[in-house]
This record gives C-alpha cells, structure tokens and sequence, in this order.
C-alpha cells in the first residue's frame, strides 16, 4: 500500500466549515487515482496533504509507511524530495534557472545517502528527455510555451524517481490539444516506469488516461469505479 | 544540504540578488570602515601617549619625605630613598617584571664645551641623575653602560706630556696642573632638552638649530663637586661625558648617566649616605592590566606613584576608545537592522521560490541555512571592503598630516594602530551584524507551510 488515508480533516483559518470532512482513501502501488470534482472541492487540499506540502490536519494520512501527521520537518523535506513528486497548476518554475538546473533543484538539498548516481546535470537531461524537452536543456523557463513547462515541471518532479506522483490539475493552464499530450504522456510513464498517480482533476478527458476515478464531493470522496489503461 | 548544493544556491541567489544584498552590505562596510577608522586612530594615538609619553608599562615608585619644613629650619623624620631591601620587596610583587633603582646625583656639576657644534663654548650648571643601565639597553644598546673596573690606566695622573692608554680620556688637565685619566662616562639626555635647545633657547641666544643626530658622540668636560652659584666643595672631580643617545627615560632637564657612576660620583662627592639608596625605582610591569594591583601593593609598602600622568591618560584614553566603541556598536547595529529590511524584503520578493525549494525537498532548516549563509558571505565581503575603505582613508589622512602638520615631540610615522586582532574582530563583527540581521527574515521566510505559500501565489 503507497497511501493509507482514514478520517481526514482539514479546515483553514478564518473558514466556517471543514473543506475535509473526513476523507478516506487508499491507493496501491502503481495505482493511476484521479480526483475529480468542482474547483474547491478541496482536490487541491488533498494533494498537498499527500504530498507533505500542508501539515495542518486531522486524521490519518500514511504514504509509503510514513505517517505525516507525525513527521519532524526535516523528515517531511526528505520525504517530499525521495518519496513524492509534485506537478503544481500553474507549473511553480524558477525563472532565473535553466531548464536543467529547474529539473535539478532538489539536487541543492540532497543529503548524504540521497540518490546521486550520476551527476545531477546528466540526470537531468536524462529526465528532461524522458518528456521530450532534452533539447531544451539550457532554456529558461520563460521561452517555453505552456506545455513545455508542464513538461519541465513534471520532470522536476521525476528527477528523484520517486514512487508517487501527485498531479495539480495537469491540464488546467492547457489547451485541449497540448492537455492531451501530456495525459498520454502521463499514461506512457504509468505504464513504463509503473509510477503510483493521484491526480486532481476537473478535466473529463482524464478518464481517457485511464485507471480509478475518485470524486471528491462536500468533503468527501466517493468512488466512480476503474477504467483500464 | 551538502556544500556543493549550498555553494551554488548562494552564488545563484548573491548574483540573482546583489543590488539587494550590495545595499546591506554597504551600510555594514561604512560601518566597519567608520569603526576601525576611529578604532585604529585610537589605539594609534594611545600607543603613542601610553608608549611614549606617558608610559604605563613602567611606572615610577618614591618614597615621600615625611620631614618637616619650618621656615628654615629642617626636622629630618626619616629617610626618603628607597634601600636594597625594598627594591627586593619590590620585585616580589605579582605582576613586576623588572625593578631598576634611580639615584640622583648628590652634588653639584658644572658643564664646559660644545664649541664643535654651536662654534663657542658654554659653561652651565648640570643636573644628573644615574638609572640601571638595563633600563634603556633595547634603546641606546651597550655604549650606555656603568663603569668599567679592569681598565688600564685608570686614574693615572695625565697632561703635560703624559697621556692616557686607549679608552681613557684626560679629564682636568689644564696648563697648571695635571689632569687624571678617566673613563669617558656615556649619558643620554630626553628629547626634550634638543627641543627646548632648537625652540625658545638658540632664538634667545641667537646660536644654530642643531640636528639631534649630529649630538650623538658630542662630548663636554664636567667638573662635579663645582659650582657657579656656591663656593665649590673641598674637592672636585673633573670628567668627561659623552653623549650616547636619547630617551624619554632620561630625566627631562639635565643628563642621566648608568647608575655606577653616579653611586661612585656620589661617594666621593656627595653627603654621607648619598651612595646608600635610591631616591626612585622604576617596576617594568609583565603587562599593562596588572598596573592597577602592582600600584595597589606598591602603596602598601609606603611608597607613592610618580606616573607622569600615566593614569589619567590612560583613563582618557580607554573612555575614548570606550565611546568611539559604543558610537561604532550604535552604527553597526543601525546597519544589522538596515540588513534585516534587506533580508526581509528578500524573503517577501522570494516567497514563491522558498515554496518551490520546500516543495522538492529542502527542510525550514536548509532555507534558514541559505539565507543565513548568503547573510554571511556579503557580511565577510563588507568586512573586508570597510577595512579596506578605512585603511585607505587612514593612509590619506596619515600622508595629509605628514605634510600640513609640523614636527612635534612624539609624532608617529602614523597615527593609525591596525593590529590583526583588529581586523578579525571587526570581519566578524561584520559577519555576525549581517547573520544576526538575517536571522530574523529567515524564520519569518520559513515560517509557513509550502502549501499556503504556493496556493496564494
């Protein structure tokens, strides 16, 4: 088992009632989740709890074996930089890096013991060219159209090989054209790599990728059944 | 977070950055550069007033006279010198390197000569006292020394065709009667007397300005036990005295000759018992900060400070320098909170990219380290340039001064101390002003969770 959710809650600050009203989910290894639902349902929420990016909830959250509830700071960055790769809406590059050293940042804050095989600049034209953006190597993210940075984005998250990917609304910033390459692209890697995907979503053309589809709805998710890759 | 990683994150962000960071670490460079400016200027100026002038590694110890004046009669209550047993007391004190007895000469002098330098002669009254040789040995070296017994020849009766072996002068030969072979007695004379000479004394008389080192070697025959103002003594002892070099450890009116001789001068010539103590000692302490318990031991044992004002100058100074301190502390902490507005601003303009950095992997800890770290490198860089700002500005104002101000007794070759302790304080005063003025923005930075930083953006 990859995610063991039970009796998630969250609310936020200054809000009347629980955007989370006790969420529960669990997702196997090479599972391809979606979450769908209408914008701020709480997917987004979600996502960040999973990912170690929000640490202000109720309930259980366990990936991986870890409990996140419970993890120290330090523990939660190498959980996010080992265990967990995240895509962001709207794609969160730095301009003032190149694509490469975009795809290699987590690489600034590796650890003793962190994966560190090969350089960090091969791995990450290896990673780069596994979207197909090798030759945009040296680019800055600014002379990139939207889907090529989605593209670089999802290779930053892929830098580390990590045995999750979460996914913020992948197609959100898309045109239907562009948001379906990088749905098959996301179904190419689910079936190479046997990546775990959760992926939030408000895009129907993401039962085209495949696999469950979970819809979060008043808080809670309900599940819309599996369709096969 | 490895070295390399943070290497490159600081080079990335101080190049992304520097107008940024060059505006905090400006205020810190003025600030050091203002701080050891005056630092440097007061150390300089304090070496040369508690070196030189005022010297307060040595001190002068008397015993008061506890006689009694009345009108013209004298009531003698006890000795007023310092005897051997004293001066063994004197070294036992924690703190005392060195203890030299002083004795003054006890009998009157007359001076003749100086017609090689001025083109006549002079004849004056002489005041001299003897000091240990030891005293001044870093300073003038061997030619100072007390008197030699094993030279041959000495005493000899001399003149009138007999002349005296290598090394001896014939001292009072005239053409009535003989003379006797002496050792030339060395002396050094103060600063001051060839100042006093070259000021008021040659316009007065209307004689040449004399260059001090054309004096070293001038040689004056001296009659001890001789007088202008009184009948002279039932004997005089004529000598001849050389001039050896000059020292602020002379006496500042007259000549100091090694102790030896005055002992010897004063045996001969002086009243009973003048040989028999010192009229001072002078304790070279092992270093200034014991000078207040070495004064406090010496007043225990009966004896006073002759300090030359050594101790309020002291006190002058260590208020200067404790105020040029606080007014450089109020600065540099002026400047931290200028660092901090930086590094604050800093981490408001980079808000999205901490979240980024958080979000692939970097710990609250790592960021803190990087902003810290990029707080530490421009705070080295601003060290180093106000050093070298205040550096440059003391080598003007030293050039400057060398030529629009006038010679004066003590002028250094620069007023500026910048000892290496100094200037490793004063990088990691820079050092720390910026790391402390970043710490603040760094919490702050690292504060909230990735997620609410980056959906908020």
């Amino acid at each position: 088992m990859v995610i063991r959710i039970s009796g998630l809650r969250k609310r936020y600050a200054g809000a009347d009632t629980d955007i989370l009203r006790g969420v529960d989910l669990e997702v196997i290894s090479g599972d391809f989740v979606s979450l769908v639902g209408r914008s701020g349902c709480g997917k987004s929420t979600l996502l960040n709890i999973v990912g170690g990016l929000d640490t202000d909830f109720k309930g259980k959250a366990i990936v991986d074996g870890r409990d996140l509830g419970s993890l120290t700071d330090r523990d939660l960055a190498g959980y996010r930089r080992r265990t967990v790769g995240i895509v962001f809406q709207s794609y969160h590059l730095l301009d003032h890096l190149s694509c490469a050293e975009n795809v290699a940042l987590a690489s600034r804050f590796a650890r003793h013991g962190d994966q560190s095989a090969l350089d960090e600049r091969t791995r990450a034209t290896e990673t780069l060219e596994l979207v197909g953006l090798s030759s945009s190597a040296d680019h800055q993210p600014t002379r990139l159209s939207g889907g090529e940075r989605q593209r670089v984005a999802l290779a930053r998250a892929l830098f580390n090989r990590p045995r999750l990917l979460l996914l913020d609304e992948p197609t959100g910033n898309l045109d239907a054209a562009t948001g379906s390459e990088i749905l098959s692209l996301l179904g190419d890697l689910h079936a190479e790599i046997g990546l775990t995907i959760l992926t939030a979503t408000h895009d129907t053309a993401i039962e085209a990728a495949g696999g469950r589809i979970l819809t979060l709805s008043e808080g809670v998710l309900t599940d819309k059944g599996e369709d096969s890759p | 977070m490895k070295l390399r990683g943070l290497s490159n994150a600081v080079r990335d962000d101080l190049r992304r950055h520097w107008r940024h960071m060059g505006a905090g670490g400006l205020g810190i460079a003025m600030s050091i550069a203002a701080l050891t400016f005056f630092f440097a200027l007061g150390l300089g100026v304090r070496e040369v007033l508690l070196g030189q002038v005022f010297s307060l590694d040595r001190i002068e110890v008397f015993r008061p006279s506890k006689d009694l004046n009345l009108l013209a009669l004298k009531v003698v209550l006890g000795k007023d010198t310092i005897d051997d047993a004293m001066i063994t007391k004197l070294e036992a004190i924690e703190g005392v390197a060195a203890v030299f007895p002083k004795m003054r000469l006890m009998t009157p002098a007359m001076a003749s000569g100086g017609e090689s330098l001025i083109g006549q002669g002079m004849q004056t009254e002489l005041v001299a006292d003897g000091i240990d040789p030891a005293l001044v040995s870093d300073e003038i070296g061997d030619a100072f020394h007390d008197p030699r017994t094993d030279l041959p020849g000495l005493d000899r009766p001399c003149g009138s065709g007999a002349s005296c072996p290598e090394g001896l002068v014939c001292a009072g030969a005239s053409q009535f009667r003989m003379g006797t072979c002496r050792e030339e007695i060395p002396v050094i004379v103060s600063q001051h007397m060839v100042e006093l000479y070259n000021g008021a004394f040659r316009r007065a008389y209307r004689l040449p300005k004399v260059n001090p080192n054309a004096l070293i070697g001038l040689g004056l025959d001296v009659r001890f036990g001789a007088s202008s103002l009184r009948p002279s003594g039932p004997r005089v002892v004529h000598e001849r005295v050389t001039l050896v070099g000059f020292s602020e450890t002379a006496i500042p009116l007259g000549i100091t000759m090694p102790l030896g001789f005055v002992q010897r001068l004063n045996r001969e010539l002086g009243p009973k018992g003048a040989a028999s103590g010192f009229h001072s000692a002078v304790i070279e302490l092992d270093s200034d900060d014991t000078a207040a318990t070495v004064i406090g031991s010496v007043e225990k044992l009966g004896l006073k400070i002759r300090d030359g004002g050594a101790r309020r100058a002291a006190l002058v100074m260590t208020a200067l320098l404790a105020t040029v301190s606080l007014v450089g502390a109020v600065i540099l902490a002026i400047s931290a909170l200028h660092v901090m507005h930086v590094f604050a601003l800093l981490g408001m303009i980079r808000r999205r990219e901490i979240g980024v950095m958080r979000a692939v992997g970097a710990s609250r800890g790592d960021v803190r380290i990087l902003f810290l770290t990029e707080a530490a490198v421009v705070g080295t860089l601003a060290g180093f340039a106000g050093i070298v700002i205040s550096r440059s500005v003391a080598w003007l104002a030293d050039r400057g001064l060398a030529s629009a101000v006038p010679d004066f007794p003590f002028k250094p070759e620069s007023f500026f101390s910048y000892d290496p302790w100094m200037i490793a304080a004063a990088l990691a005063l820079a050092v720390i002003s910026c790391v402390l003025g970043a710490l603040a923005p760094s919490l702050r930075a690292t504060g909230p969770d990735p997620a609410e930083v980056l959906s908020s953006d």
